[in-house]
C-alpha cells in the first residue's frame, strides 16, 4: 500500500510520460511491469486510475479536421494519448448488378506496427480486423452513410466511399476514437458533384462544385472495462485493458438510442444484477456521448 | 484480378477508379506555375516535432511542403538468434490509403518496398550499430499526406534521424537530406530538345508541378555535423558538371533542415526535462 501511496502524487502530476524508464522511483516501475493487476487495484482503492484520473473519468478528447489535403475529408482524434487519423476518398464505380442503386462504403480501420510495441508490421492483425467489422456493422446498421444516397447513374455510375483510419498512437480505446475520428472526418468530406456522360460512358466531376454527404444517424461510441469484478472503468487505457476481462461498449446515436451495444467477456460486478451495471453503464455513456457530440460540433467549422 | 480475396480487410467493389475532373476552363491556370511566393533558394517551412508517439521509445512527427509523416522507433530490443555482432535496422514505410492522389490501395501498392530500402540505405551510416549487438531497432514511417516520392524520401530521413535520436540510440551524426530539381528556362514545355542549349535554373525543394517539369531531380542524404554525404539518388538527364553543383546545393540546403531538426530535438527534451540542467529539479 505505500507503494502505491508514494507512487501516487507523481502519477497525478505526470501526462504522458508514464511508459519512459527515465523516471526516478524505479522500484516502482519494476511494481507496476511485474504486478500489473496490484498495481491498478492499489491506484483504484484510492479512487484514482494509474494514469492520475479519476475512477469513473474519461480523458480528454481533441478533434482537429480537414487537415489532409489529399483526401476528400478527414480528421485526427486524439483520446488521452490515443491518436486516431481518418481520411476518406471517394471514388467512381459501377454498382453490382443486384443493387444498381446503391453505393459502396468501405471502412477499415489499421493498427500499424508503428502505433504500438505489440502489433507486428503486415496485414492487419486480429484486432484491427475485429475493429474494422465493428465498424462496418456499426455504419451499416445505423445507415450512418445511406449507399443510396452514393448514387451518381442508377445502373451506371456510384460513388465508393473509402473510410481509412490508421492509428498513430495506441494508448487503449482504439475503437470509441476510430468511431469518433470517422463521423468527424465523414461530416468533413465534400464530395465533387458528378455527371454520368451517357455518350461516353464516363463520370466527369466539377471542379468547383461540390457538396456534403448525406448522412443519418451519427452514432458515438463509448466504452468500459470492468476489473477484478467490482470497478467499472470508463475509457480503459492500453496499460489496463489487459486487466480488465469484461468490456462493454454502447454506442448511441443523437436521440441517445442504441446503435450498438456488445459485451465481452464473462463476468460482472460482485452484488450487482447484470442488468443494473450495463443500466449504469448506459448512464454514463449517455452524459459522455452528449460531451462527445458537443466536441465533435465544435470541431467543424 | 481476383487472384487473392482479401479477407482481412472490408472489401470494396473489384474495380474503382479516381474522380475525373472536367478541364480547366481557362488555359492559364495550367501553364506553367509559379513557385508559391518563394525564391529559388528557399525550401518550404518544415514543422517537427518528437516524442508525440507516447507508446514509442522515440518519435517524431514532420510536416514540409505537400508531405506529412508520422515516425516511431521502437529498440534496441532483443533480436531472435542468430547472433549478430551487430544491431540490424528494420525500417518501413507505410503509406495511408488516403496519403495520395490516386488512393493506394492496400496489397496493389508496391512502391513502399523500394523506399523503405533506400531510406534504410541513407539512415544506415548515421546509427551506430557496432554498439548493439544482438539487438534490433525497428523504425516505422506512416506516410499521412505525400505529392512527390522523392519528398516522402526527404522528409523520411529527417524525421527518422529525429525519431532515433529521440529514442536515444547513439548516432554518429544526425541525418538529413535535401531535394534539388533542375529546370530549363525558356524553353517551351513540349519543346523537348532543351537541355543542350537553354539556362537550367536550379530548383530546390521543388513542388509537384516543378519535379514534373524537371530535367533532372537529386535527392542527396548527409550528415551535415560531419561534412559526410550518406546517399545520392539522382534521376534524370543532365550535365556532369550541373549534377555536381546541383549535389553542392542540395548539401548546403540540408544544413538549414540539420538547424531545424537539431532545434527540436532540443525542444522534445526540455519538455521531457532532461538536457537542460535548470529542468531537473
Amino acid at each position: 500500500m505505500a507503494l502505491a501511496t508514494s507512487q501516487q502524487p507523481t502519477a497525478e502530476s505526470s501526462t504522458s510520460a508514464v511508459p519512459s524508464s527515465s523516471s526516478g522511483s524505479t522500484s516502482a516501475e519494476v511494481f507496476k511491469r511485474l504486478h500489473p493487476s496490484q498495481y491498478l487495484s492499489r491506484f483504484l482503492s484510492k479512487g484514482y486510475r494509474p494514469d492520475g484520473r479519476k475512477v469513473r473519468a474519461w480523458r480528454d478528447v481533441s478533434i482537429n479536421v480537414g487537415s489532409i489535403s489529399t483526401a476528400h475529408g478527414s480528421s485526427l482524434v486524439r483520446m488521452g494519448d490515443t491518436t486516431m487519423v481518418c481520411g476518406i476518398k471517394a471514388e467512381v464505380a459501377e454498382p453490382s448488378a443486384q443493387s444498381p442503386n446503391q453505393g459502396y462504403v468501405v471502412p477499415n480501420i489499421d493498427l500499424p506496427a508503428i502505433c504500438s510495441p505489440n502489433f507486428k508490421p503486415g496485414p492487419p492483425g486480429d484486432e484491427a480486423q475485429t475493429y474494422s467489422n465493428w465498424l462496418n456493422d456499426l455504419i451499416v446498421s445505423s445507415r450512418t452513410l445511406p449507399p443510396s444516397s452514393l448514387v451518381i447513374s442508377p445502373g451506371k455510375a456510384v460513388w465508393v466511399v473509402y473510410i481509412d483510419v490508421v492509428c498513430i498512437n495506441f494508448d487503449g480505446n482504439a475503437f470509441d476514437a476510430a468511431v469518433l475520428a470517422v463521423m468527424a472526418a465523414l461530416r468533413n468530406v465534400r464530395l465533387p458533384k458528378a455527371k454520368y456522360d451517357e455518350e461516353t460512358s464516363r463520370t466527369i466531376c466539377s471542379r468547383t462544385e461540390n457538396h456534403p454527404l448525406t448522412l443519418g444517424r451519427i452514432p458515438l461510441s463509448c466504452s468500459f472495462g470492468i476489473f477484478d469484478s467490482t470497478h467499472v472503468l470508463p475509457d480503459p487505457t492500453s496499460y489496463e485493458s489487459p486487466l480488465l476481462p469484461t468490456s462493454i461498449t454502447i454506442a448511441l446515436d443523437e436521440e441517445n438510442e442504441a446503435c450498438l451495444v456488445r459485451q465481452e467477456g464473462l463476468g460482472g460486478v460482485v452484488g450487482k444484477s447484470g442488468e443494473r451495471v450495463l443500466g449504469e453503464a448506459w448512464t454514463i455513456a449517455e452524459e459522455r456521448s452528449k460531451e462527445l457530440r458537443r466536441i465533435l460540433e465544435e470541431s467543424a467549422i | 484480378m481476383a487472384t487473392a480475396f482479401d479477407r482481412r480487410r472490408i472489401p470494396g467493389p473489384e474495380i474503382s477508379i479516381p474522380p475525373i475532373y472536367e478541364p480547366l476552363s481557362n488555359e492559364n491556370e495550367a501553364g506553367p506555375s509559379k513557385r508559391s511566393g518563394r525564391s529559388n533558394d528557399e525550401a518550404r517551412p518544415i514543422f517537427l516535432k518528437t516524442g508525440l508517439i507516447s507508446q514509442a521509445n522515440g518519435s517524431g512527427y514532420i510536416e514540409s511542403g505537400g508531405v506529412k509523416i508520422a515516425c516511431s522507433v521502437y529498440g534496441p530490443r532483443p533480436k531472435a538468434p542468430p547472433y549478430t555482432p551487430q544491431g540490424t535496422l528494420n525500417l518501413e514505410i507505410k503509406f495511408a490509403p488516403f496519403a495520395s492522389n490516386p488512393r493506394r490501395a492496400p496489397l496493389r501498392d508496391t512502391e513502399p518496398l523500394p523506399l523503405s530500402h533506400l531510406l534504410t540505405q541513407s539512415l544506415l551510416p548515421t546509427i551506430q550499430l557496432h554498439l548493439l549487438p544482438k539487438s534490433s531497432i525497428d523504425v516505422f514511417l506512416v506516410v499521412l499526406e505525400s505529392d512527390t516520392t522523392t519528398n516522402v524520401l526527404s522528409a523520411g530521413l529527417t524525421v527518422a534521424s529525429a525519431a532515433i535520436a529521440d529514442a536515444g540510440i547513439e548516432m554518429y551524426a544526425l541525418g538529413t537530406s535535401a531535394v534539388i530539381s533542375s529546370t530549363c528556362s525558356d524553353t517551351s514545355p513540349g519543346d523537348g530538345t532543351g537541355s543542350g542549349n537553354g539556362e537550367s535554373i536550379l530548383v530546390l525543394d521543388p513542388e509537384e508541378e516543378e519535379e514534373r517539369n524537371s530535367t533532372g531531380k537529386v535527392l542527396v542524404g548527409s550528415m551535415p555535423a560531419l561534412g559526410k554525404v550518406t546517399s545520392i539518388w539522382f534521376e534524370g538527364e543532365n550535365g556532369i558538371d550541373e549534377v555536381s553543383e546541383m549535389i553542392e546545393k542540395a548539401i548546403a540546403a540540408s544544413r538549414d533542415t540539420h538547424t531545424i531538426l537539431a532545434q527540436a530535438l532540443l525542444e522534445g527534451a526540455e519538455e521531457r526535462g532532461i538536457g537542460g540542467d535548470e529542468e531537473v529539479a
